[in-house]
């Protein structure tokens, strides 16, 4: 089986490593240059020195982090890209993997030799899965690499895009993808409608899974930080806020103020719309005593908690579709 | 079950979707070491009765099996069933010797050797893609594979359908030139008799998913005559007649292709004459009672 999975699929691994050469010769240089920036600059000490702390006083790394912001924050788009990219490794090597089989009709051919028809396909789909998860373990190590300056400077790893491109994740996404399109193949019998049919519902299990149930894995904390304690939450604690906002003592909201806190000169500085705030509401003044910034958070701490979460279902989902995929090739003819 | 039996099928019924039978009914017993033509028109069932017998396809009635065993449960059965599936699908960028050592990794009893002294010999490249080999040659290349198995039956689907007539021939004495030497059991589907009325010494009609006919082709020969004779209006007049299969009519004359009893048919008067039929001559005969049967059947569902 192995030599026949090489000789079958040795184009499709050669045009795999071409193409992790391709992103690798834009990774390598781009990812070094941001990194000695990132390093070089001061703001990684920076960063370091705030050790993750959430109300801490920000405003030494504010410029740093700005400016690094400035140079580098377009490359996060590139971050879009490596999002798709194991579902395009998942499609151009599970789709095919049966369904090609049954357009050319040679499922005759390979089925009716000395070893049974499910041998055959827990051995494609073993040897197939291993060299998969291989490219998918250094195409994470990689990205993780690359994405750290990035992620430590804004928003943090458990960030919608990046959290998705780094950790182990993406091997769980890679696998189920190519499940996926083993499974879908064996269902329509044509490699570009399993493909097509792959594609759209990888998006939609991927995003119906990110935004519908990751938030859910885990119930946030609430970390309340007073006004007049002159610090606000830290952006660069890497935590995954849900929501935040000002309340007054008595728990009610302030409608139009996100965060706030009083100055060293007793004004209210942050971020509020003015009317909310400047009703001759002093930072002393009495209606504010007791008010407090809040934010609901998942701390990043639980980064490692989410990938494993996150894994396991995909990874469940996979076991589920190769079952499925072994049921429907015992049933083709 | 007799050991001297290579395909045995009971009651066995295949059917696609909810009410649409590919084959229904099947009873037919293929002794061993025989040459047998599955013989039947477009769409009969010949490549679903085969699919069957290779376990590539499961019964939803009845059974079928090969040497006593079930194909579509004991896999085992596949080292001895030799396959080459209809249009001989290959792996087309596979050159035949990567085809031979694709067999020698998938199967436990397999002669390279064999499969590739057949290609030299038949002057096919063994370096080049299949898919820019002819189709002749492709075919030759897909026996050769089947061959290689030592198989102790060969299922043949439509082997000769997409060849040219120098080709066919080719291919038919290549095949027969391998299986003479052993004892390997042959069945092989075609939708011309033509093409296997020579080489096969047993029958297997199908049309529209039903066994119309199956046995030895001599026995088969000998208890069918064509008899005319002077124009009849009651068949029982005639004895020892087991099955009218074909009867014809002029204002003087009755033509009529019987079976005869297992007795054989008593002396006939002398206004009669008895023919012996020819291979072809029955198979249109009972494809022509078969359709006949199914068209009456379907205006007697069409009448109520």
């Amino acid at each position: 089986m192995i030599w026949l999975t090489w000789r079958q699929h040795r184009k499709q691994f050669l045009y795999t490593l071409l193409a992790i050469a391709v992103v690798a010769a834009v990774m390598l240089p781009t990812g070094l240059s941001m990194r000695h920036t990132f390093v070089n600059s001061g703001l990684a000490a920076c960063i370091a020195k705030l050790g993750g702390t959430q109300a801490v006083l920000t405003e030494n790394c504010q410029q740093l982090s700005e400016n690094f912001g400035n140079q580098y924050n377009s490359l996060t788009f590139v971050g879009i890209l490596f999002v798709i990219l194991p579902v395009f490794v998942g499609i151009f090597y599970g789709a095919p993997l049966v369904a090609r089989e049954i357009e050319h009709g040679t499922h005759r051919f390979v089925w009716t030799q000395g070893i049974s028809r499910t041998r055959w396909a827990l051995g494609k789909f073993g040897i197939i899965g291993v060299a998969v998860a291989i490219i998918a373990v250094a195409y994470a190590l990689g990205v993780s690499w690359w994405f750290e300056p990035l992620v430590t400077n804004g928003g943090g790893r458990m960030g919608y895009v990046s959290f998705d491109v780094q950790g182990v994740v993406p091997i769980a996404y890679t696998l189920f993808a190519v499940a996926l399109g083993i499974f879908i193949g064996t269902l329509s019998r044509r490699v570009l409608p399993a493909m097509g049919i792959s594609l759209a519902a990888f998006i939609a299990i991927r995003v119906g899974i990110e935004w519908g149930a990751r938030q859910k894995y885990m119930s946030p904390e609430l970390a309340k930080v007073p006004i007049d304690s002159q610090a606000g939450f830290s952006q660069f604690a890497g935590d995954w806020v849900y929501g935040s906002g000002v309340d007054y003592a008595d728990g009610k909201p302030m409608v139009g103020v996100n965060a706030i806190h009083c100055s060293a000169n007793g004004n209210v500085s942050g971020s509020f719309t003015s009317s909310a705030v400047n009703r001759g509401d002093g930072c002393g003044s009495s209606a504010l005593n007791g008010a407090y910034d809040w934010q609901l958070y998942q701390p990043a701490s639980r980064f490692w908690d989410f990938q494993y979460i996150e894994s396991g279902i995909f990874l469940a989902l996979t076991a589920i579709l190769v079952w499925l995929a072994l049921n429907r090739i015992r049933r083709l003819s | 079950m007799p050991t001297d039996t290579a395909l045995e099928t009971a009651g066995l019924g295949k059917r696609y979707g909810r009410a649409n039978w590919a084959l229904r009914d099947c009873t037919l017993r293929l002794p061993t070491g025989r040459i047998a033509a599955l013989v039947g028109p477009n769409g009969a069932g010949k490549s679903t009765l085969l699919h069957l017998a290779v376990g590539l396809l499961r019964p939803e009635e009845g059974s079928v099996r090969i040497f006593g065993r079930d194909p579509s449960t004991d896999h085992g059965v596949l080292e001895d069933i030799g396959f080459v599936a209809q249009d001989t699908p290959l792996y087309r960028d596979f050159t035949p010797a990567e085809l031979v050592t694709l067999g020698r990794k998938l199967n436990k009893k397999w002669d390279s050797a064999l499969a590739l002294d057949r290609l030299a010999q038949l002057d096919i490249p063994s370096n080049r893609a299949v898919g820019k080999l002819s189709g002749g040659q492709r075919a030759q290349v897909a026996l050769a594979l089947a061959l290689a198995k030592r198989p102790r039956i060969l299922l043949l689907d439509e082997p000769i359908a997409s060849l040219d007539p120098l080709a066919r021939h080719e291919f038919m004495q290549t095949l027969m030139g391998a299986v003479s030497e052993t004892d390997t059991t042959v069945l092989l589907s075609s939708h011309l008799l033509a093409d296997l009325e020579r080489a096969c010494d047993y029958l297997i009609v199908l049309q529209k998913a039903h066994v119309q006919l199956s046995g030895d082709v001599d026995e088969l020969l000998e208890r069918h005559r064509t008899l005319i004779g002077p124009r009849i209006t009651d068949e029982a007049a005639i004895p020892g007649v087991a099955q009218f299969v074909r009867t014809s009519h002029t204002d003087r004359q009755s033509t009529l292709l019987v079976r005869t009893a297992e007795s054989g048919l008593p002396a006939l008067s002398d206004d009669w004459r008895s023919l012996e039929v020819s291979l072809e001559d029955l198979v249109l005969a009972y494809l022509a009672a078969g359709s006949n049967t199914a068209a009456r059947a379907a205006r007697e569902v069409a009448a109520r």
